[in-house]
């Protein structure tokens, strides 16, 4: 670690080490004040932009509910009127966040939302969507229930056809238990926080024909 | 609708689901109504003004 106090110390925008490299890698795209920016472009004050942060404020909801069922395990919902309550804020918090997302999708495809350099925004919306997808299904099928078991026979006919059956079988409750409640929303979540830092990045995408002049054409 | 809403809501007994006919199409009731709901949700965000935005030219 190179230290401040020597003659020959090198820091700031000459140093190599792999911590300022990462510094200026992140910092040099994303300064604060476009990171927790404090005002937005006029057409961002429109409705169709609400269902991001809806989006983001389900997925929150989602997992404060899923780590306090957790603690009690998949079978709590069906002995406890609390376990209930708290898998049906799960659930109907899942339903707000696909709901939301899908809205939101639709709003950014028909606005192109990929013009203007933001093609890493549209691919890690994406990818959180297929992740989610995923995450979705294998909480349908830790229900403990005759619908997961019924879900399960169906889908195992399906993933053994595509040939991923060897790696992701849907009638083992301990695998789809862990990939729901750690793999899969690890992976949501890191690739949520990479679409919201790549948003703060290169902004919100203006209308069509409204582009900035260094935007135009790209 | 009251019948509608009851077969959306009712999610502990058996499905209901609607065929297009002459097509391969079949969908629960349940999912229309969500599905429509979203499209309807989805037309009016662009519709409907935002709070407090000022019109420009």
């Amino acid at each position: 670690m190179t230290t401040t106090n020597t003659p020959s110390a090198i820091t700031g925008e000459e140093s190599t080490l792999w911590t300022a490299r990462l510094r200026r890698r992140f910092f040099g795209g994303l300064p604060p004040e476009r990171l927790l920016p404090d005002s937005q472009p006029a057409y961002v004050a429109s409705w169709i932009y609400v269902f991001g942060v809806l989006t983001i404020a389900a997925l929150i909801i989602i997992i404060i509910s899923g780590v306090a069922l957790t603690f009690e395990g998949p079978l709590w919902w069906h002995e406890s009127d609390v376990g209930h309550f708290v898998n049906s804020v799960h659930f109907w918090s899942v339903q707000l966040f696909f709901f939301s997302m899908a809205i939101h999708l639709w709003g950014k495809f028909w606005m192109a939302a990929w013009r203007g350099g933001r093609s890493k925004t549209w691919m890690t919306g994406v990818l959180a969507f297929l992740a989610s997808i995923g995450t979705g299904f294998t909480g349908y099928l830790v229900q403990t229930n005759f619908d997961s078991q019924w879900i399960a026979s169906e889908a195992k006919d399906g993933l053994n056809s595509v040939g991923i059956g060897a790696w992701f079988n849907v009638l083992d409750v301990g695998q789809a238990l862990l990939l729901h409640v750690a793999a899969l929303p690890l992976i949501v979540g890191a690739i949520t926080i990479v679409h919201v830092l790549q948003v703060r990045r290169r902004g919100v995408v203006p209308p069509m024909g409204f582009e900035p002049s260094e935007e135009a054409g790209s | 609708m009251n019948a509608l809403m009851i077969l959306a809501s009712d999610l502990t007994g058996p499905g209901t689901y609607i065929k297009i006919p002459l097509t391969p199409i079949q969908i629960s009731v349940g999912n229309l109504i969500v599905i429509v709901t979203m499209l309807v949700t989805f037309v009016l965000a662009i519709l409907i003004p935002f709070p407090g935005r000022k019109e420009t030219n």
